[in-house]
């Protein structure tokens, strides 16, 4: 009669067998799983401001914090990142209005919408940012109006939309306040003189941080001072200007 | 009201280590909060602050409720309640005595989660006079929270009943301005929905407004009509957990042991 060791013994080798059995499952699975990648599925379009906000137990500043931050890492999937012409502006649109609707003060993601999604390589998406921060810049909030500007310039030398630049020059003159620099009620004379497009831009990319610098955040002016460095001013110009010496 | 008794929940509180699990998961939360702001391109300050303000009020709510059902549940398994009431207490004193304790408990987090939101708040230099009426806020909703807990924690008998049961009142507190909006818009179109949104009404009639409470906005960009909003934070919580007390007591005095 076998002893309760012997037995013991026979049923720790049963299970530590079944143990490896389940170990080269897992790694069968494992051959099969570790090629796979998740698929993107791009930009969806934004759900109602009533669902968006439940989902976040009506924490509205909650829900835009968290998803203004999923909107800037959107495309990064597995570690792979989506160049921006790969995104659905026409969604992202939808986001950036919903997420306006959570918070209409905040100024990141009409900042991401200039600096980051206004970089896309497909300028023809641009329409869609235009239209966004056209309508955050004509509220007279904290110096919104630089974001009418930027839409103008993205309008302008990026879009190379004019009429649509001297439809923006016109509504940034109609919200003119004392507060905003005078040549925002000239913008359209200011296109129409014989000043090429980067000097146009330069000039009012410097107003805008010399008129707004109190309202904005240093890493929005870093921002803007790379757009000035490396997209608006040729390299030759960019070394001579105090302004990029401190840009890598 | 009898003050053994509340030293007794007080006692009870501080050998479950309750302080020094909040305080631990008040760091945590912390941490967590400034290492996701910190992806933020601009606006990290904001950001941070938001993060913090709003996990911190989920995990006090969320410690308090859990500790008052698991302790209120602990001591009917182990005969203590009939114990107790063997003493000279009467079923009213009991109940008061419980839930001045948990109150004194409720009013011992808040304060660590201002001590925290104010000093992260001064260090990024981001206290408005909104910051002071969300830590009132945030204090009202943990005082109503954990006696609601306490009341459900007395009126049924699992634990896990208990906590569902809170967890169902808190998300239904959250959400009240939302489904009284869907209410008023009227697009819930089908048959029955009048009905339905007379009921839900009735429902809000006794579901106090935590959306209304303790708004993260009110964290960065301030508050207005602040002396209404403070008015109504106090009123809301001492009425509402007024109710409640008055319900704990009416069940508890029908008890049979």
């Amino acid at each position: 009669m076998p002893s309760v060791a012997a037995n013991n013994t026979k049923q720790y080798h049963k299970l530590l067998s079944i143990l490896v059995l389940f170990v080269f499952l897992n790694v069968g699975i494992w051959l099969y799983s570790h090629k796979q990648k998740v698929f993107w599925p791009n930009v969806p379009n934004a759900p109602s401001v009533t669902s968006f906000s439940i989902s976040f137990l009506d924490d509205s500043s909650f829900a835009y914090r968290a998803f203004a931050l999923v909107l800037q890492n959107w495309g990064n999937v597995s570690g792979e990142v989506q160049p921006l012409k790969n995104y659905n502006f026409r969604n992202l649109e939808s986001w950036f209005f919903l997420l306006d609707k959570m918070d209409p003060h905040s100024s990141y993601v009409p900042f991401m919408a200039a600096y980051y999604f206004g970089a896309t390589q497909n300028k023809a998406q641009l329409v869609h940012v235009i239209k966004y921060l056209e309508e955050i810049g004509v509220r007279p909030d904290r110096g919104n109006w630089r974001w009418l500007v930027h839409a103008m310039y993205l309008a302008k030398d990026e879009l190379n939309n004019m009429p649509e630049a001297f439809r923006l020059a016109e509504k940034l003159a109609s919200i003119y306040n004392p507060s905003m620099p005078a040549w925002t009620l000239n913008m359209k004379e200011i296109f129409r003189a014989e000043m090429g497009d980067r000097e146009t831009a330069y000039a009012m990319m410097i107003e805008i941080i010399k008129s707004n610098e109190q309202y904005m955040d240093p890493a929005e002016i870093n921002y803007m001072a790379a757009t000035i460095c490396e997209r608006i001013l040729t390299p030759q110009q960019a070394k001579q200007n105090p302004l990029c010496s401190n840009i890598k | 009201m009898n003050f053994v008794l509340t030293r007794y929940v007080l006692k009870a509180a501080g050998r479950d280590k309750l302080f020094l699990s909040m305080f631990l998961a008040v760091l945590l939360a912390i941490a967590l909060s400034i290492f996701t702001s910190s992806a933020a391109v601009t606006e990290k300050a904001q950001f941070s602050i938001v993060y913090i303000g709003g996990s911190l009020r989920l995990l006090a709510m969320a410690g308090l409720s859990l500790f008052t059902i698991f302790f209120v549940r602990r001591s009917f398994e182990a005969r203590d309640v009939e114990y107790l009431l063997t003493r000279p207490v009467s079923r009213i004193s009991f109940i008061v005595s419980h839930m001045v304790a948990f109150s004194i408990l409720a009013m011992a987090v808040a304060a660590m989660v201002a001590f925290a939101v104010l000093l992260y708040g001064y260090r990024v230099n981001e206290i408005t006079g909104g910051t002071f009426l969300w830590l009132l806020g945030t204090a009202g909703e943990l005082f109503v929270m954990v006696n609601v807990s306490f009341f459900f924690a007395m009126v049924l008998t699992s634990p896990v009943s208990g906590t569902l049961a809170t967890m169902g009142f808190y998300v239904l507190s959250r959400l009240m301005g939302q489904l009284l909006s869907i209410v008023g818009i009227g697009f819930a179109q089908f048959p029955g929905s009048n009905f339905l949104a007379y009921v839900l009404k009735g429902i809000s009639m006794l579901i106090p407004r935590f959306d209304l409470m303790a708004q993260t906005s009110w964290l960065l960009y301030g508050a207005q009509d602040v002396l209404q909003n403070y008015a109504f934070v106090i009123i809301q919580a001492l009425l509402f957990t007024g109710m409640i007390m008055v319900a704990t007591i009416i069940d508890f005095v029908k008890k049979q042991f």
